[in-house]
């Protein structure tokens, strides 16, 4: 993937456009402004988390991103994430593809979470615009969190669930704990407490919280002050205000202007790589899968033909669209996520359906030739292995 | 005398290392199996490289190193068919290139002599000069900066995270004396109970001499149990440890097996110097712990059921700990989220490998884990497609049963034994035999 051309934008905050939204909250400095005393416009890079966990958002992309934000070096990392793959009132409606619900790994979010607290050197933030499902572990990741209005904070019963289908009691329990304990290792390089992670995805899981000043007590009950979820039916879930009021949130934004001036910026630079890099790879592996799509239906197609004098042709024309799609996979881990997803077929077995054709055609080729010493190199290939 | 003379120019080397005025011409080479060599224009070297794929080797001087890096022509003076004579060799044929009377990977290694090794010791703890290995009169090798055995032990035990390679770093950590640290990096899910059990004993042992580190990044079922035995265990903080339920099938051990399970992990909690009572609550969903702590003191007392104010596991729930609890409850003794703060932990100056030799060993095995696991599949469809290569492609079956015998036996679901694809081959023998 070629990096794009790096753009930085001047955009000056307390611009008429977000006046509404600033002057809701008064026009004066922000309570928790970095002293900044050099004239310099802090450069804020937005890293965005858009779309379905385990493809549009898949830490391939964000190897490049890490690379480029560690070139630009800007003072503030803002992750905008929006995704929620296993809501039914997805907004990315032209997007919606149940078929992608599922396909995200623990494992590797978890990897891609620690390189980008441990490699970047600014401060991050994050800024949830929508997260159901395990989107949400990677909102709570981080501890300076904001939200759009109306935002969720959604749908970690989805941690749970990967450990359904047990009947014996302990196994269940075992892979319930095992499932919860790794989701709940998100929250805790965030700096939340286990209580929030436990409430959140079991759903027999009480949550309430006690203040004390500033300090909130959080406790998987229902004799706190503020009781969260007192259902022994569900999880517990925030929107953007409950997430405000229980200190989880830092504040509630609009915009990129609103959420700067929240964290003490006045003015900022954006710079826009980051969001063009993500742009461009979800553009690209989409179009990339449906090209797919369609090489897998002409090739389907091919070796239906594949009989007679045309048979190697058609055979050989079926292996070079296998062949594309096999590269395809390789260069997009979520094309090769959803060609499994959809067409049951891994990178090997691909790999070894190409070898199949190939020796199909070796041996037409050799029947052609025995065929033609014995006086005619024309006829029927010699078809039969099939794939 | 000529070893010797050779040792002290080895030493001036080193020690005009240390002090940071290395030479302009010193190389380091790189190779593609991971190991690498420094050295400069006449130092004497043993070289392995591959010709032809054919593995040669030879000992001589190196006159001077050509090309662009990765592609190096290493020029080498020595015997070459009783003659002398200078030898080049292209960079990415070589296996391997240690500067003669080398032992391990990374630094240069000199034979030590009394007043050397005194020297030596003074240098420990250098935080800026490179370490230098140096063999002691009893052989025991030496490094000159303190540091550790890192060995990443990664997916499911039993399958990628074997019991083999613990004993490989341990081996090699043995070379320099007892004393050494020996850190595993662990990240997996579990697996194996008959891996655990060699495990068990493996590690009683080797902590009587060495003192060995779980960094826990995911320690779930029998890696829990492996982490339990070290003497101290450190979390990343987004680390994960317990769930060790044993089950066979779909259904969890019960009665006299489970309370031997039970017994065995408390017995390694001990090992490890922690209460038994939290290890319990990892293997059954009954056993319960909760804990009281001095605010003055931090003294930790664990209770077996709730009595206690803060909870660690009730009745409905199989343990699995994460960072904060796991230090709460003294189970843990640290975070680190990184090598350097992990330095710090184990109270080392910085973070230092002794050698890349964990590294590799890791590597090693997980490169043939996906050989493998990308070979077998091919193998099954070329029988299929080529029965007249039958012979050959079983025989390779079977050297695969040499090469990686859990991929497939306990994840592909091959016969534990090769014994019917030996009669398979020979059968197959006799009808050719019968035909012709």
């Amino acid at each position: 993937m070629s990096t794009p051309l790096r753009f930085i934008a001047l955009s000056g905050l307390l611009a008429a456009a977000t006046a509404s939204s600033l002057a809701a909250r008064g026009a004066e400095t922000p309570a928790n402004a970095p002293a900044i005393t050099e004239s310099k416009v802090p450069v804020v890079y937005v890293v965005p988390m858009s779309g379905q966990m385990g493809t549009d958002i898949h830490p391939s992309i964000y190897d490049e991103v890490v690379k480029d934000v560690m070139e630009v070096q800007p003072d503030v990392i803002v992750y905008q994430l929006k995704s929620a793959d296993i809501d039914n009132n997805f907004y990315l409606a032209g997007n919606d593809d149940r078929r992608e619900f599922g396909l995200a790994k623990i494992g590797e979010y978890r990897d891609l979470v620690r390189t980008l607290h441990e490699k970047l050197d600014a401060r991050q933030v994050m800024w949830v615009e929508d997260s159901v499902g395990l989107g949400s572990l990677l909102a709570l990741s981080w501890p300076e969190m904001y939200m759009s209005e109306g935002a969720r904070l959604w749908g970690l019963a989805r941690v749970s669930s990967m450990a359904a289908g047990w009947s014996d009691p302990d196994v269940a329990s075992k892979m319930l704990n095992a499932w919860v304990g790794m989701g709940n290792g998100f929250l805790q390089i965030g700096g939340y407490p286990l209580e929030i992670g436990w409430a959140m995805m079991r759903p027999e899981y009480n949550l309430s919280a006690s203040f004390k000043g500033r300090e909130v007590t959080w406790a998987n009950d229902t004799a706190g002050q503020w009781v969260v979820d007192s259902s022994g039916d569900n999880v517990a879930n925030f929107n953007a205000s409950l997430a405000e009021d229980m200190g989880l949130s830092q504040g509630t934004v609009e915009n990129l202007d609103d959420l700067m001036f929240l964290m003490g910026y006045r003015e900022y630079d954006e710079a826009e790589s980051g969001k063009e890099m993500v742009e461009k790879y979800v553009s690209d592996w989409r179009r990339t899968f449906d090209r797919c799509k369609t090489w897998w239906a002409d090739a389907q197609q091919k070796m239906g033909w594949a009989s007679g004098d045309d048979a190697i042709k058609y055979l050989g024309s079926a292996k070079t669209d296998m062949e594309r799609i096999l590269r395809a996979c390789r260069q997009y881990p979520a094309v090769e996520a959803r060609w499994q997803q959809d067409y049951g077929m891994s990178i090997l077995q691909l790999e070894l359906q190409i070898e199949g054709i190939k020796d199909q055609i070796g041996d037409m080729r050799r029947g052609n030739q025995n065929r033609g010493r014995g006086g005619s190199n024309r006829g029927r290939g010699g078809g039969g292995r099939g794939l | 005398m000529q070893t010797r003379f050779a040792s002290i120019l080895m030493f001036l080397f080193a020690a005009l290392a240390l002090g940071g005025v290395a030479s302009a011409n010193q190389y380091e080479l790189m190779f593609d199996n991971g190991s690498s060599w420094r050295g400069d224009d006449g130092d004497r070297v043993d070289v392995v490289f591959s010709e032809r794929g054919v593995s040669q080797s030879m000992s001589g001087v190196v006159m001077k190193i050509d090309g662009r890096p990765g592609f190096e022509i290493v020029f080498v003076r020595g015997e070459i068919a009783g003659k002398q004579a200078t030898k080049g060799i292209f960079a990415p044929d070589i296996e391997t290139m240690t500067t003669s009377g080398e032992a391990v990977g990374g630094g240069a290694v000199t034979k030590a002599s009394g007043t050397t090794k005194k020297s030596d010791a003074e240098d420990k703890g250098g935080s800026t000069r490179p370490a230098v290995t140096t063999v002691g009169d009893d052989g025991i090798l030496e490094s000159s900066k303190r540091g550790v055995f890192f060995m990443p032990w990664e997916g499911p035990v039993g399958i990628e995270a074997r019991h083999d390679e613990i004993k490989s770093i341990i081996a090699e950590a043995d070379k320099y004396g007892p004393g050494q640290i020996i850190v595993l990096q662990i990240n997996s899910p579990g697996g194996l109970v008959i891996e655990g059990d060699k495990i068990h004993e493996t590690l009683k042992d080797v902590k009587q001499r060495h003192r060995v580190i779980a960094w826990i990044k995911e320690a779930i079922s029998a890696a829990a149990f492996t982490s339990l035995h070290c003497d101290e265990i450190y979390f990343m903080q987004v680390g994960a440890m317990g769930s060790a339920v044993m089950f066979a099938g779909q259904t969890a051990i019960s009665g006299g097996e489970l309370d031997a399970w039970l017994e065995k992990f408390s017995e390694v909690a001990e090992i490890g110097g922690r209460d038994p009572i939290i290890a319990r609550c990892m293997v059954t969903r009954t056993a319960m712990a909760s804990y009281d702590k001095d605010p003055d003191t931090g003294k930790v007392t664990i209770y077996p059921d709730m009595r206690g104010e803060f909870d660690i596991s009730d009745d409905k729930n199989v343990l699995t700990l994460n960072s904060d609890n796991a230090i709460d409850c003294g189970y843990a003794d640290g975070i680190a989220n990184t090598t350097d703060e992990l330095a710090v932990l184990l109270d080392l100056p910085e973070w230092h490998e002794v050698n890349d030799s964990g590294r590799r060993i890791h590597e090693r095995w997980q490169r043939t884990v996906k050989q493998c696991r990308d070979r077998i599949p091919r193998l099954q469809a070329e029988l299929q497609r080529n029965p007249e290569r039958a012979i050959t492609l079983l025989k390779e079956l079977l050297g695969w049963y040499n090469r990686c015998y859990p991929v497939l036996v306990y994840e592909m679901g091959l016969p534990p034994d090769p014994d019917p694809i030996r009669r398979q081959i020979e059968e197959i023998r006799r009808q050719r035999g019968n035909r012709n």
